[in-house]
């Protein structure tokens, strides 16, 4: 389902329903997933919708740009250096890109959300929240559920320290497809209290097709590259 | 002070005033009639480039920026076109007569004077505001008896809307001296609410059947994690207090609706599912000839 459609499209599998009609009377998009139904009617003429994962952090509703990512406590020694496999909710875009534009019109889900607070209450951030296992290489996903983050953990500091979650920043995240959905990712620590997460541009494994990230749709201005610095401890 | 010659104010229209004001000790400086037009035509300008200025940075930025940030940069902007427009034609005023300063200060003084403390008041409030920035457009808050969400804060008041729809107008000093609760500064607010079941019932079923539900509610918030706990044994009931955090950007209403709706019809019917009953409040009342009846039959 994935991938950039010209023309008509039908999709149906047990989770999701997706239709565009592009010579209908009017052309209409329709999906259904998760007990939701969206409609809508399509410009008439050129264009093309394209769909793809898009940073998991905007549904059910779009009230933070954090995503944390719980997972069994891992240990990494002083000045070390470790690769984890995890997974991540994903959440799917629908993009109508013509006229010299590119509009989301549509973002569904089929995994549960769930959010939490990183940090107090009073300097905290609210983060979508998933719980996922350690994996030493790449699980096997259904790539309409869950992605893959290939992550590097990197312990900077003099001490052995325990990192249980990670906490990435939706602005800088660079998303993947193919066989299944993925970003590479490093968190780097720096203290027992102080880690920076970062989402590399290039992918996993070679061959994967980026992603247009909502914040390139939106033209929200991000600043890339910097990552996340985790504030409120990683255990 | 200018002796004025009132036979010639009578006599002329107003570019003979104009050439009176010029030859009693150049009391608007060197400037030309022209130059003043040219004064009067910049201000005009600027202030027109200044709503285009205004349409341009709401229609490209209104959905990327928040709402009192750009109301920050729209003023900002339109302040500097009127300043730059002064500052390109006002030079030619520089030498004006310290006559004409003073009758503009004695005007002001006096327009403020009119205008009354309250007026000044207000406007130190606001810079006070804004220094300490208690809340921002959009937060929910409470000031006295007044709820709702703050629209925006202006020189003398701030607009807030209430739940009801209605905008109310609260002078910024009334504000500044007033507790304000902002129920939208924190990143996430706690709720609790209060279940009884009847003392038949098993306490640890209707425990796990309550924390099940609410793991499985989104807005409740993974950590700090929810706290379900016998609080009293009553006199009709066992009671259940339900702790849960919730994201403050979601449930931005004081006392919000989509969580009760949500969350104690579920659990009420989660709990009658499995037997477990939510009991009428009881009282069991002994009568005196019942007692004395029962102490004769002993």
């Amino acid at each position: 389902m994935f991938g950039r459609y010209g023309g008509d499209l039908t999709y149906s599998d047990k989770n999701i329903t997706i239709s565009v009609e592009r010579g209908g009377t009017p052309p209409r998009y329709v999906r259904a997933c998760r007990d939701e139904r969206v409609e809508k009617i399509l410009p008439a003429g050129e264009g093309s919708v394209i769909i793809n994962p898009v940073e998991p952090v905007n549904l059910p509703l779009p009230i933070t740009r954090l995503l944390e990512i719980a997972f069994p406590a891992t240990v990494l020694l002083p000045k070390s250096e470790r690769r984890v496999f995890l997974t991540f909710p994903v959440e799917i875009g629908v993009f109508l890109e013509g006229g010299g534009d590119l509009h989301v019109l549509d973002i569904l889900s089929c995994t549960p959300a769930k959010y939490s607070l990183y940090g107090l209450p009073g300097t905290g951030q609210i983060t979508r929240w998933h719980r996922s296992e350690v994996c030493c290489e790449a699980p096997v996903t259904d790539r309409f559920f869950h992605g893959v983050i290939d992550l590097t953990l990197k312990n900077a500091s003099a001490e052995t320290t325990e990192v249980s979650r990670a906490v990435f920043d939706s602005n800088s995240m660079h998303l993947f497809y193919g066989e299944y959905v993925s970003m590479a990712a490093v968190m780097e620590v720096y203290s027992p209290m102080i880690a920076r997460t970062s989402v590399n541009e290039m992918p996993a494994v070679s061959g994967m097709t980026p992603c247009i990230e909502l914040y390139m749709a939106r033209r929200i201005p991000a600043v890339h590259g910097r990552g996340h610095l985790m504030e409120f401890g990683f255990a | 002070m200018i002796p004025v010659n009132l036979s010639v104010l009578s006599s002329t229209d107003a570019e003979g005033l104009l050439q009176l004001i010029q030859s009693e000790e150049n009391l608007i400086g060197t400037a030309s009639p022209s130059e003043i037009v040219e004064f009067i035509a910049a201000v005009v300008i600027a202030y027109i480039a200044g709503l285009f200025a205004a349409y341009y940075l709401k229609r490209h930025f209104s959905h990327r920026i928040k709402k009192d940030h750009l109301d920050f940069w729209i003023r900002a902007v339109r302040l500097l076109l009127v300043i730059a427009a002064f500052a390109i034609t006002i030079p030619p005023f520089f030498d004006a007569s310290i006559i004409l300063v003073f009758w503009i200060l004695i005007g002001l003084i006096a327009v403020l004077a009119l205008a009354g403390q309250k007026v000044i008041a207000n406007a130190v409030a606001y810079l006070a505001l804004m220094y300490e920035r208690p809340f921002a457009s959009g937060d929910f808050i409470s000031i006295g008896e007044t709820s709702g969400t703050v629209v925006s804060i202006t020189l003398f008041a701030i607009l807030v809307r209430t739940v009801r729809g209605v905008i109310v107008h609260i002078p910024n000093d009334k504000v500044y001296m007033t507790a304000i609760s902002n129920y939208h500064s924190n990143a996430a607010r706690r709720y609790e609410y209060e279940i009884g079941i009847r003392y038949r019932d098993d306490i640890g079923q209707a425990l796990r059947i309550i924390s099940g539900l609410l793991e499985n509610y989104e807005f409740v918030l993974k950590n700090p994690a929810p706290e379900v706990f016998v609080s009293d044994l009553a006199d009709s009931s066992v009671k259940i207090k339900i702790r849960v955090w919730f994201p403050s950007g979601w449930a931005n209403i004081e006392d919000d609706v989509s969580l009760r709706t949500y969350i104690l019809p579920t659990i009420k019917s989660a709990l009658e599912a499995a037997g477990i009953r939510i009991p009428f409040p009881q009282r069991e009342l002994w009568f005196m000839n019942e007692t004395l009846k029962k102490h004769e039959g002993d």
